[in-house]
């Protein structure tokens, strides 16, 4: 595969020149630093570009005209990510040679139509689209608790620092009704002013074309540079564990541990905790899987998770409200295992290939593949081959020594009360 | 080397070859190799799910009956192994991501790789093909498996998905959740475990997929060799109880009030598949062209009821076939359930749809295709939902999709008689101790 990256002042172009793949991705983001007030009213704009645009106006004959382009998939998310707000359009289509000529350009067409040419009349978006994307935004906020496995985390977060980003919601209910739609037509216009823009394809391209093509679409020419950095620096560490809980009318309590993450070098980021937290909280070869699972069967599903930009460390868990204490305590016996260095060479190896089997399958997938690029490019990481490389290099004493940086902060347990069984029969 | 010769037939859209070949003891192999990829995923199935709960064992001549949630209990515990080396640690060793699932219809056990694929797929082979149930480590799953079961009641979206089957089938055991209930786990024995394999897990009810960076012909010879050590008891053909499932349902309404806050509804149309007289592969794509048609993002009625705020996400459509019947269940977030309803019964008076839609979404099937043979996973997937649906694979679609015709159209348009039907709504609870669906 041929990389090559750009920086066009108004935005980064990265290219991608591969024949492994019958289809063309392109995606575009765009990231500023987040604010809290501006989270809802952000939050319209992947839904309503999708919804109609200039040249198509409803989400009917958008979709048709897509089904005449051979069904790209086209998707929009949105997303914080440490300090940032990102909001990401993509797209992935059959390379004309699979279809007929002229495709690519058409495909190419489209995206730009709805991205850069929005459903506007006079000073604000359609009035129907944002009718329905606000729908669409309010049952989102309200729906929260419908999936307890996340509000769980939610509300983990919450108790951890309810100042920090790391607890900022994806909208809020009680600004809804502030906004209007023609104030969602001035944020979007200044996203396309001061947001930091990417945009990446992937495919059997022609870098020049491609270069010329995406000069036509994207049409800013502001000189932006970001600001801020991307993760998210705690300063408060506590010394005992916080403990909090919720009642919700469940037969399944979830139990979250949050950790915060003191300061990494930049080896101990990219490679160390992704493999202490792979020992710790990986898929089936776990401690915790092991332990909880496998000899308590106290959990169906156990698990860590680390979140890069966030500096935090979670463990999820479903589990009866009764093995709440006992749990615990086996998660609290594994952190110990962990500081000790009571780590086999089995452990750490299994946790180093399930990470390079992670790479290889990105590897295999288009959209996969332009994922990684942008996460590469986001938090600064080597390229795949040099991570396949680097990984082997972390020992069971780095895995120890980190344990140090990592804060035991709060245990969250979201749970149906007492005598709660709702077995259906 | 170079003396035998699968089978093989040509992907026409992406120049990809299928190889084929059925060995002697019965298993069914399918590859499809794809030079350029990293990684190979492999699935071994049984066509063996959690409706063939009624059955003549293979050991006996009288049907019996075995507890609901049976063959996936039966999964979880194939990771047991006598010697005591748990599978999952060893693809993990392997740098292989294992794993397995049961669906109503058949149960799959598989792992992706991009090293030391042999031996991955050997003891794929070995592991399932060695049953190892004790008391001890039957009671240590209940306890995980009862743990799965409460996570799932507390999902709106999958308590939608099966009480609407519950309510739909009368006596089919398509009604009862795929993992049963606690009680149900808590019946199951080692016999039954022993019965229920012994039965369903012969090289004659299974079928292994393989997708992705792998010589074939190399990849057989593995799979023969350890074929060949293995002694496999000859049995009879697998007899399954004859159902016979009323055109009624159990319930035809029922309202449900749960931990939500965006109440969500479950339309169920359960269509007699007597009167459909085309093929059962060409039906699936008639029904899906028409549901699109009528409920997808290009129709009238989803722009339609999104202005009107009736509809909160995208309409969800799932069919669920048994040897009667078919299940169309239509799902939806909304905060008026009523008036949705009514609209989608409206909508399903006149199931013509337009010309140009016909072409549009015949367009859509055949570029489909395409995206499918991009993914490994989505091939072996693809594979493996056409050999459990229609017992045979699909490989050309295209050769289908350009057969289809407006003509055919109404004739299996007329065949679909939707007079049973079953309708579930979600409510939340109120703070006043009422209900109230629109908040």
């Amino acid at each position: 595969m041929k990389y090559q990256y750009q920086d066009m002042k108004a935005y980064n172009l990265h290219l991608f020149k591969t024949d492994k793949f019958k289809t063309i991705t392109i995606m575009i983001n765009f990231r500023r630093e987040i604010k809290k007030d501006e989270i809802t009213i952000r939050s319209f704009i992947h839904l309503l570009l999708l919804l109609s645009s200039k040249k198509y106006q409803s989400g009917r004959i958008l979709s048709s005209e897509a089904e005449g382009l051979y069904g790209p998939y086209i998707g929009a998310n949105e997303n914080r990510v440490g300090n940032f707000a990102l909001t990401s359009f993509y797209m992935t289509m059959i390379n004309e040679k699979y279809t007929e000529a002229g495709m690519n350009d058409k495909g190419m067409d489209f995206f730009k139509e709805i991205i850069f040419n929005p459903d506007v009349d006079g000073k604000g978006f359609n009035k129907k689209s944002f009718a329905i994307a606000k729908n669409e935004i309010k049952a989102k906020l309200k729906s929260v608790k419908d999936n307890p496995k996340y509000y769980s985390m939610v509300r983990m977060l919450e108790y951890m620092d309810p100042e920090s980003p790391i607890s900022y919601q994806s909208g809020y209910l009680e600004v809804l009704n502030s906004i209007d739609e023609k104030k969602v037509y001035d944020y979007y216009k200044s996203m396309l002013h001061s947001d930091l823009v990417d945009v990446f394809i992937l495919g059997n391209i022609d870098f020049l074309d491609m270069k010329k093509l995406v000069a036509d679409m994207v049409s800013i020419n502001v000189i932006k540079k970001a600001k801020k950095d991307i993760y998210i620096n705690h300063k408060n560490f506590v010394k005992r564990l916080k403990k909090a809980e919720d009642e919700e009318n469940l037969s399944q309590a979830k139990l979250v541990v949050g950790c915060k993450i003191g300061n990494l070098t930049s080896f101990e980021r990219k490679y160390v905790l992704p493999i202490y937290s792979g020992i710790l909280g990986g898929p089936s070869y776990s401690k915790l899987f092991q332990s909880v699972r496998e000899k308590n069967s106290l959990a169906y599903y156990i698990y860590s998770n680390y979140r890069r930009a966030d500096n935090l460390l979670t463990i999820s868990s479903g589990i009866n409200k009764e093995s709440y204490n006992k749990v615990l305590k086996l998660i609290k016996e594994e952190f110990n295992n962990m500081s000790k260095g009571n780590i086999t060479e089995d452990e750490l190896k299994r946790a180093k290939e399930d990470m390079i089997s992670i790479l290889q399958n990105i590897e295999d997938n288009p959209l996969n593949l332009i994922n990684n690029y942008m996460w590469q490019f986001l938090y600064s990481l080597d390229d795949i081959k040099m991570r396949k490389d680097e990984i082997n290099k972390v020992t069971i004493n780095d895995v120890k020594n980190i344990s140090k940086k990592i804060y035991l902060d709060t245990a969250y347990l979201l749970h149906g009360g007492d005598e709660n069984e709702t077995d259906k029969d | 080397m170079g003396v035998m010769k699968m089978k093989q037939i040509k992907i026409k859209k992406t120049d990809d070859m299928l190889f084929y070949d059925t060995l002697d003891n019965g298993l069914q192999v399918f590859m499809v190799p794809k030079e350029k990829m990293n990684t190979t995923f492999v699935s071994l199935n049984v066509k063996y799910g959690a409706i063939h709960n009624e059955f003549t064992p293979s050991d006996d001549k009288k049907m019996a009956k075995v507890p609901n949630g049976i063959a996936h209990f039966l999964e979880h515990k194939m990771f047991e192994q006598e010697n005591g080396v748990d599978p999952m640690m060893f693809y993990a060793e392997k740098g292989a991501d294992v794993n397995a699932y049961t669906s109503l219809y058949n149960t799959a056990y598989h792992f992706s790789c991009s090293s030391h694929l042999n031996e991955n797929l050997e003891y794929l082979l070995d592991f399932v093909q060695a049953p190892y149930f004790t008391d001890e480590n039957i009671a240590k799953e209940k306890g995980i498996i009862e743990e799965e079961i409460k996570m799932y009641n507390d999902d709106p979206y999958s308590f939608l998905e099966e009480q609407i089957r519950f309510n739909a089938f009368l006596n089919h055991p398509i009604k009862y959740s795929i993992a049963g209930t606690v009680r149900d786990i808590n019946s199951i024995t080692k016999e039954h475990l022993y019965t229920c394999y012994n039965t369903f897990y012969q090289p004659s009810n299974m079928f292994l997929v393989i997708s992705g960076k792998f010589d074939p012909e190399t990849l057989l010879e593995v799979i023969k060799t350890n074929q060949n050590k293995k002694d496999f008891p000859k049995k009879g053909p697998i007899k399954l109880k004859k159902i016979t499932e009323d055109n009624k349902v159990l319930k035809e309404y029922e309202e449900k009030v749960m931990n939500v806050e965006v109440p969500k509804i479950s339309y169920g149309l359960k269509i007699p598949l007597k009167p459909i007289k085309i093929e059962p592969k060409k039906g699936t794509l008639y029904l899906a062209i028409m549901l699109d048609s009528l409920f997808g993002s290009t129709s009238t009625f989803n722009e339609e009821m999104k202005e009107k705020g009736y509809l909160l996400s995208k309409i969800l459509i799932e069919t669920f076939p048994t040897e009667s019947h078919l299940l169309v269940t239509i799902n939806a977030d909304t905060e008026y359930a009523d008036e949705l309803l009514e609209a989608i019964k409206n909508r399903l008076l006149d199931l013509s749809i337009s010309d140009e839609d016909f072409e549009n979404k015949r367009k859509m099937f055949i570029s489909n295709g395409i995206y499918i043979y991009e993914d490994v996973n989505s091939i072996n997937r693809n594979i493996t939902n056409d050999l459990i649906l229609y017992n045979e694979y699909y490989p050309n679609i295209d050769d289908i999709l350009n057969k289809l015709n407006k003509k055919e159209y109404e004739i299996f348009k007329n065949s679909i008689k939707i007079s049973n039907t079953t309708t579930l709504i979600i409510k939340p609870k109120t703070s006043e101790g009422g209900y109230d669906v629109k908040s």
